[in-house]
């Protein structure tokens, strides 16, 4: 059985600092595995699979796969080419779908985190399965177990949890879980080392660089801003006798 | 005569909130769009592919201008498999959504709600989802073509097992005309303990912000803000929240915000209607003890 994981370096969004003229300070922002992709990664160490671990983005990113391999993938792949910068979730989707299609064509399952914490569009998978031709499965907080060519997860939601069972092979988006998965040991890391990660070029992976960066990304970010909520606000002063005044009104 | 298409799950208030945004959008394309809207089955949930195939296939017989979908659980899983099959661009979990100079603008929180993005499309059809709550449902006139999506011989791809619903105290959140919700102001989990108490006996939802539920007073599934729901109630009243953007973004369109903080210069005062500066604790106590 085999098990791709796909991992995201993101910037960590709790740490913005913000310029004088309203632009994040990219400059010493954080740069961390996305939360949820975690989670992903401690779904695929509990089954008996071989592992590959992927991810696009810059040089840089190649620490979260350092961190796959001493976590136990047995492999980890960086897509890193100036023609992948700037792809939306299409684009990505087509870059994800030519890598595993290059070194991963036999895999079973796909597993990545429910979404990045800087996009949060939550898109990317859904299109990989789409675009693989195979089952798709969000918001999984269990992969419970792996038989003979299906899979049993656990979904959750805030109206209800569920208890699926798909076909392989399929993509598996997991949300994050209460419990933090345990961190590598020194040890880890120094295997980590040894094994080293892979960096995949545009032509490793066989795409047509009209399906990715720029010019495969039909969307585009026309403008960014701040958000600004404003409402003009009264004081009251007998807040106690306004809230149940204001609630009996509601309800009457 | 362009079209949109509206993705309608069954009778969910969400495909309502779709509908009216389609009707808008509608009328300021030029000339002046029709609306289709196509219902998905009950159960489309347990054959996606299948329903996002159908739904190509009618895309590429209409060639409308603009493709909209809830940014529910199914419409996230929908919406994607549709727009990668079509080549087409896809923004993900709008907060509103118009046009300009003929074209779909979407607009989306992102960065944990810390920054807002419109983002164009630069081919056809143009796709969104639109996240539920995020926008009031009014009548807007306009008669709507009417589609029901569905097969004899339906296979289902996925196999439920098991079902369970969550029942829990803001399991109604989202349709609640009422909602007090608590922050990090409360600083125990009694103190939130009472906001509940408090909430049972005015029989009004119950909602908390992230910053709570990182402290661990209020559960996850209680989260409202960005990265929690949006909800739209009547009334919103708030303990011991501070005011952070990304939790205001998901009640921007409550009707009536009123905010309890003793720190004078809290940031919700300039985004509330009414301000009560006051212990947020003290304040549930009073409740509390009020007949």
């Amino acid at each position: 059985m085999k098990v791709a994981v796909l991992l995201k370096q993101v910037p960590d969004t709790q740490d913005i600092k913000w310029s004088k003229e309203n632009n994040i300070l990219r400059e010493g922002l954080l740069s961390i595995l996305n939360p949820a992709d975690d989670f992903a990664l401690e779904a695929a160490r509990g089954l008996e699979a071989e592992t590959v671990a992927f991810s696009m983005g810059p040089m840089q990113a190649k620490s979260v796969l350092d961190y796959a391999i001493a976590r136990g993938v047995d492999e980890a792949f960086l897509l890193n080419d100036k023609k992948f910068v700037g792809s939306d979730t299409l684009a990505t989707a087509h870059v994800l779908k030519a890598a595993i299609s290059a070194r991963a064509a036999d895999f079973d399952l796909i597993l990545c985190g429910q979404s990045a914490i800087d996009g949060e569009t939550a898109q990317t998978p859904p299109s990989l399965a789409q675009m693989l031709g195979v089952n798709y499965i969000s918001n999984v907080s269990r992969v419970l177990e792996v038989s003979e060519g299906a899979v049993k997860v656990e979904q959750k939601t805030p109206e209800v949890l569920l208890e699926l069972e798909v076909a392989l092979p399929a993509v598996i988006s997991v949300v994050e879980g209460e419990i933090e998965p345990e961190k590598p040991k020194i040890g880890d890391y120094i295997k980590a080392q040894l094994k080293g990660v892979e960096v995949l070029k545009i032509d490793d992976i066989g795409i047509n660089p009209e399906l990715c960066g720029i010019l495969g990304s039909p969307t585009w970010v026309s403008r960014v801003y701040r958000p600004e909520i404003t409402r003009e606000c009264k004081e009251i002063t007998d807040g106690t006798a306004f809230i149940l005044n204001e609630v009996q009104k509601q309800i009457l | 005569m362009s079209k949109i298409f509206a993705i309608m799950e069954n009778n969910a208030p969400h495909s309502f909130e779709l509908l009216t945004v389609a009707k808008a959008l509608a009328t300021q394309l030029e000339p002046r769009a029709s609306v289709s809207a196509l219902y998905l089955p009950k159960d489309a949930g347990i054959s996606p592919k299948f329903f996002a195939d159908l739904i190509v296939q009618l895309i590429k017989e209409n060639s409308p201008e603009i493709v909209l979908f809830s940014a529910s659980r199914l419409g996230r899983e929908l919406a994607p498999r549709v727009s990668s099959t079509l080549e087409t661009g896809l923004t993900a979990d709008c907060t509103s959504l118009r046009i300009e100079n003929n074209k779909l603008v979407s607009v989306r929180p992102t960065f944990g709600g810390r920054l807002m993005a419109e983002i164009l499309c630069k081919r056809l059809p143009q796709m969104a989802t639109l996240r539920p709550g995020a926008l009031k449902i009014t009548e807007i006139e306009g008669v709507v073509e009417e589609i029901y999506l569905n097969s004899p011989d339906l296979q289902p791809e996925l196999k439920i097992i098991k079902l369970t619903k969550n029942e829990h105290p803001a399991s109604n959140l989202s349709e609640a005309k009422i909602v007090f919700t608590g922050g990090k102001g409360l600083k125990t989990k009694e103190n939130f303990d009472k906001l509940c108490e408090l909430a049972a006996k005015l029989n009004v939802a119950v909602g908390a912000t992230r910053g709570a539920v990182e402290a661990g007073l209020a559960p996850k599934y209680m989260q409202v803000g960005q990265t929690g729901i949006s909800i739209a109630p009547e009334i919103y009243v708030t303990f011991g929240v501070s005011g952070a953007i990304h939790h205001m973004i998901g009640v921007e369109n409550a009707r009536e915000i009123i905010a309890v903080n003793n720190d004078p210069s809290a940031p919700i005062f300039s985004t509330c209607d009414y301000k009560i500066c006051a212990d947020a604790i003290e304040m549930l106590d009073k409740l509390l003890a009020s007949p």
